[in-house]
């Protein structure tokens, strides 16, 4: 049941989306990916209202991948939408970003984020850390039921 | 006579103006005195008549000083003589006697002036010199606070330049990267996916893309650790350089197996123990290897060797090299940042590597140098604090707790 539960890519960047997608693909992971541009779309999609109301269509995120500067509303904002919703409270969020700052850091565990990830510049190390993220949080890491 | 004059004229002139209240004051005196020894006439009659005068002559000095004091004494010498000294009326004495008495009274008179004017100069020195001393004091109370208030400007105006350069690294870390990995990824699946309708010379361009961006990423990379050094707090404990210069080496020799360098780097341990911050010791002693393997001669591989030796309480950890080594010309400015011999086509690079070396060395309390000779090959320093051994530690806990 895992490897088919979907995740959620809230990225903002076209190119960075692109090759992430590439990179679950090219590493032979099956779980379908939904990516979302924005942080109202997130939000819409964690709460499952808008565009994202049926949830037969838009099952609850096994892992959801953040990016934190996103237009309309930020990371930090939509993590913490996921960590007050009464569903999606448990479900492990792993920030994508660019920003290696510390305080960027801080905040994002402040708000229990689960895992702290840097972009990487080259295309093979993108490659080990969709395999990494995809073999723990998909394949070795137990979530809260139904 | 004369001489006491001089002084007493010479005094006057130090004193300054005269003012209208002293005088007043002399002339109140004098009528006073003049009034009183006219009441006591009948019971005096010709005896001592110019001793009350006297005193009006002290009263005038003490207020106005000796001009003031000189002008009573006239006064009273001429009213005492119309009026009280025999013949009564006319302005000459009568007898020695009285001669005596009117030479008494001016010497007296004189002198009194002289002393009460001494006396007043060193009150209104005193005054002069405390009144200076407020001055003063009030200056430096001025000069204090326009200090605190230049501090608090210089203070706001660092915040903000310190605030803007962090805005700043953000903004390099996080967007400058964003368009590198577009480069450097969409070119790799070019290669990757694409590699037979490409061509040769077309995949020669997409590594060359894939190249740059790399080169790019380093420089980032590389501006991003060197401002951070900068800025960031430094805690030095006792560490053992030995591994770090192992884990370094086996980096530098991977790195460079991948771009078709030949390099071996001998590690002589053990390296003594130093006080410093693993992360910044690391990234010292990884550009300084990398520089010793990059300058290799041409055609042949690169040998570098990495040992350390105790100086009296520091630790001084050499890096060698046998490449083409550095002019003695170019030696003092190789360590400031954005310095480069060559150009990028034979030895590539950001020139920002040993300005990382001096920077890092400088925030542990270290210092750093070179000594080389053109086509010999070189060998960089850097010097720190001797660690603590475990029982010199031991004895400073001791010390702290006590």
């Amino acid at each position: 049941m895992h490897e088919l539960s979907t995740i959620l890519l809230v990225e903002d960047n076209e190119d960075d989306a692109d090759l992430i997608l590439y990179a679950f693909k090219k590493s032979g992971i099956e779980n379908p990916v939904t990516r979302v541009a924005h942080g109202d779309a997130a939000v819409h999609y964690i709460e499952g209202t808008g565009p994202f109301a049926d949830r037969a269509l838009h099952p609850l995120p096994a892992l959801i991948l953040l990016d934190l500067k996103l237009p309309r509303r930020s990371g930090l904002e939509v993590l913490k939408v996921i960590r007050d919703n009464e569903v999606a409270r448990h479900t492990p969020v792993v920030i994508l970003t660019s920003s290696d700052q510390n305080t960027d850091i801080k905040r994002a565990y402040d708000l229990s984020a689960n895992a702290y990830l840097v972009k990487p510049v080259s295309r093979d190390a993108l490659l080990a850390l969709v395999q990494t993220l995809e073999a723990f949080w998909i394949k070795l890491n137990r979530v809260v039921g139904p | 006579m004369a001489q006491a004059t001089h002084a007493m004229l010479g005094l006057a002139a130090t004193e300054g103006a005269v003012n209208f209240r002293s005088i007043l004051v002399a002339l109140l005196s004098v009528g006073a005195a003049f009034g009183i020894r006219l009441t006591l006439d009948p019971v005096l009659q010709d005896r001592a008549p110019f001793l009350l005068f006297l005193l009006a002559v002290v009263a005038a000095s003490a207020t106005g000083g000796a001009r003031v004091g000189i002008l009573a004494t006239v006064i009273s010498a001429v009213a005492a003589l119309w009026t009280f000294v025999p013949p009564r009326g006319s302005l000459l004495p009568q007898s020695a006697e009285f001669t005596l008495e009117v030479l008494v009274f001016a010497a007296a008179s004189l002198a009194v002036a002289l002393l009460a004017s001494r006396m007043r100069m060193a009150r209104l020195r005193a005054e002069a010199g405390e009144a200076q001393q407020r001055q003063a004091e009030a200056e430096v109370r001025r000069l204090n606070q326009h200090l605190e208030t230049l501090i608090s400007e210089r203070t706001a105006e660092l915040e903000a330049a310190n605030s803007q350069l962090e805005a700043f690294s953000y903004t390099v870390s996080h967007d400058l990267r964003a368009p590198l990995r577009g480069m450097e990824g969409f070119a790799r699946i070019l290669l990757d996916d694409f590699g037979d309708s490409l061509g040769s010379q077309g995949k020669r361009y997409a590594e060359r893309i894939v190249a740059a961006a790399g080169r790019m990423e380093g420089l980032i990379n590389s501006l991003l650790t060197f401002s951070r050094l900068q800025r960031s707090a430094v805690a030095l404990r006792t560490l053992d350089p030995t591994r770090i210069a192992r884990s370094c080496a086996k980096e530098v020799e991977a790195a460079a197996a991948s771009s078709a360098g030949d390099v071996t780097i001998q590690v002589d341990a053990p390296i003594p123990s130093v006080m410093a911050e693993p992360v910044i010791l690391g990234q010292i002693i990884a550009n300084l290897l990398t520089n010793a393997a990059k300058f290799h001669k041409e055609g042949e591989p690169a040998q570098v060797r990495i040992w350390g030796e105790t100086r009296g309480k520091r630790v001084r950890i050499w890096v060698e090299d046998a490449g083409i080594g550095i002019a003695p010309e170019h030696q003092a400015k190789i360590f400031g940042a954005f310095e480069r011999l060559h150009g990028q086509e034979t030895y590539p690079g950001t020139g920002i590597g040993l300005a990382i070396v001096k920077t890092g060395a400088e925030r542990m309390g270290g210092t750093v140098g070179v000594e080389s000779m053109a086509g010999v090959g070189a060998r960089f320093w850097i010097e720190l604090a001797a660690g603590r051994t475990a029982q010199e530690r031991d004895e400073s806990h001791e010390v702290d707790h006590a």
